[in-house]
This record gives structure tokens, C-alpha cells and sequence, in this order.
């Protein structure tokens, strides 16, 4: 224990002659006898424990709410989505319907035809495209698809954002 | 690290608030955590940001002031050359904490971090943010200067 002055002379003369290799292990040794590490309040633990638990608490109740938030915010706007666009959507869904239907109709037509003409597979593959060009190529269709294809990123990105705040509140 | 922060700020009584809030702050930011480094660097790390952050927003440190004051008045009357003795060395302490409150925020913490905490210059770069040989550069500087303000408080060199 009573190394600290000892080292400590040898520290100087270390630190004079520039060994710094010595200097430093002699000083270490001064400081770690001269120099004892303040004492911690024994409530410190609980203390810190506490409060990280206060913070871990008040993470999970704001992911909690956000969660909430979320779900309510997605229920309100697909009840006024459907109150306000039931009619348009059911609009567009017959449209794409009978385009499918149309679709359907002429390429059975057109392979009908070619297997009593006899003409071959090309044929009968041509006449189906222009039946699925004709069904792409209509409007209402196209917006249909489109207004499929939102829905479907939006309710992705709501799922990833739920599963996101799980993950927080369990940090 | 109750120890870092109350080297780094003169403040004993403030420490613990700091560590707790250092503790906080990295529970908060564990995702950050870099898992092929040392979980203790990390923490001394953020324990160092905090206590400085505190120092920034209380500038007048009166702990530090004390221990300056009472290296000034040690300074009248050249201490007895250090001997096996408890005394000498609670004195020897004194002195050696006094000198280390005049050293610069980043040095102080650089010896603290070496000789208190026993890191290498590596994790101590990591920690204060500077290359490797920046930190060894510190912490050499720093004793130089610990080992010129003892003099200067009577802690001669031996002859």
C-alpha cells in the first residue's frame, strides 16, 4: 500500500530521462494508490435500475399509443373509403369483371374458331392477346388495377410499421 | 464510470445523476451499439459526451475552483519530500487531484480512462473520437503536465 511514493520518485525520474514506457506504469501505480475512486452511493443501482425502467415503461406506452393511433387512423379512413367510394369501386370492379368476362369469351370464341378452320396455335395465341390488350387498354381497368395495387403498399407499409412498434416496445 | 464522470467534472455529487443518465441514454440507444466493439468503451464513451455536456451547461465548476484554491494555497510552502507514509500520500493525492482539475477537459479524461480505468490508447481513441496516436499523445502530454504542476505545488522531482 505504501508503494504510491516509491513510484512515485520513480515516475519523475522516468518522466525526466523520457522513458515513457516507465513513466507510464510507474504512474499508473502512483495514481491508482494516490488516487482511490470515489465511493458510490449504495442507492445508485436501484436508482439507475429505476429509471431505466421508467424509460423502458414510457417507450412501450408511447409505442402503445402509436399502435392505437394507427389502427384507428387505418379504420377510420377504410370506413370513409368505403362509405364515399363504395359506389365507384363497385363501378370499377364490374368494369374489370366484364372486361375479364369479355377477355374469357373471346378466347374461347377464337380457339373454337381455329380448332373448326383449323389454323394453328399462333392464331389462336394472337387472338388472346389482342382480347387481353383490349381489356388493359380500357380505362376503368387500368385505374382498377392501379387503385388495387395502392391499397395493397398501403396496408404493407402499415403491417411494417405495426411490427416495427412491436419490436420497439420489446427493446 | 461514477469515477470517470467525477474526474471529468470536479463534481462528486453530481456524478451519479450524470451515470444515470448516462445509463439511460445508452439503454435508449442500445440498437446503435456496435456489437463487434467493447460494450465498456461504448458506455465510457457516452459517459464522457454526458459529463461534458453537463460542463458546458454549468460552467463555474466550484469543486474544481476548491481544489485549485487549495493547490494555490499548498503552493506557499514546498511539500516534504513523499515518503511511505498515509498521510503523505492522502497529501500526494490531494495535490495529484488538484493538478488534474488545471488539465485540459480532453486530458483529463485521456489519464483517467488509462490509469483509473486501465484502457489501451486504442479504446481510449474510440472514446474521445481521436485516432489512436492522438490519444497516446494526450495522455503522454498530459502527464508531462500533471508531473510540472506538482512541481510547481512542491512535489519536486528527486534529485
Amino acid at each position: 500500500m505504501n508503494e504510491a511514493p516509491g513510484n512515485y520518485e520513480r515516475w519523475r525520474a522516468a518522466e525526466e530521462s523520457d522513458r515513457d514506457d516507465d513513466a507510464d506504469w510507474a504512474f499508473r501505480t502512483v495514481f491508482q494508490t494516490a488516487m482511490p475512486e470515489p465511493p458510490v452511493s449504495r442507492e445508485f443501482t436501484t436508482r439507475t435500475m429505476a429509471a431505466v425502467a421508467a424509460v423502458a415503461a414510457g417507450d412501450a406506452r408511447r409505442a402503445r399509443r402509436q399502435r392505437v393511433g394507427v389502427l384507428t387512423g387505418a379504420a377510420a379512413a377504410t370506413t370513409a373509403a368505403v362509405y364515399f367510394g363504395a359506389g365507384w369501386a363497385v363501378s370499377l370492379a364490374s368494369a374489370a369483371f366484364i372486361g375479364l368476362l369479355n377477355m374469357l369469351v373471346a378466347g374461347v370464341v377464337g380457339g373454337a374458331v381455329a380448332f373448326q378452320t383449323g389454323t394453328g396455335v399462333w392464331s389462336v395465341l394472337l387472338s388472346l392477346g389482342r382480347a387481353a390488350a383490349a381489356l388493359a387498354a380500357d380505362s376503368n381497368v387500368t385505374f382498377a388495377l392501379i387503385a388495387i395495387s395502392a391499397v395493397a403498399v398501403a396496408a404493407l407499409l402499415a403491417l411494417q410499421r405495426l411490427l416495427g412498434s412491436d419490436g420497439e416496445s420489446f427493446q | 464510470m461514477v469515477s470517470l464522470i467525477a474526474r471529468i467534472t470536479g463534481d462528486r455529487a453530481q456524478a451519479e445523476d450524470l451515470a444515470q443518465e448516462t445509463f439511460v441514454k445508452a439503454f435508449r440507444n442500445l440498437a446503435a451499439f456496435d456489437t463487434t466493439r467493447r460494450l465498456s468503451s461504448w458506455l465510457f464513451r457516452i459517459a464522457h459526451n454526458t459529463a461534458i455536456d453537463a460542463m458546458r451547461r454549468s460552467r463555474p465548476r466550484a469543486a474544481m475552483d476548491a481544489a485549485h484554491n487549495a493547490s494555490s494555497a499548498g503552493s506557499d510552502e514546498p511539500a516534504a519530500p513523499p515518503g511511505p507514509d498515509p498521510v503523505e500520500r492522502q497529501e500526494l493525492g490531494r495535490a495529484l487531484e488538484a493538478a488534474l482539475a488545471e488539465l485540459r477537459s480532453d486530458q483529463r479524461a485521456a489519464i483517467v480512462l488509462r490509469y483509473e480505468n486501465g484502457l489501451s490508447f486504442d479504446e481510449i481513441g474510440s472514446v474521445l473520437g481521436v485516432p489512436e496516436a492522438t490519444a497516446r499523445s494526450h495522455v503522454h502530454r498530459a502527464r508531462k503536465e500533471l508531473a510540472r504542476l506538482l512541481t510547481a505545488s512542491g512535489w519536486a522531482p528527486p534529485r
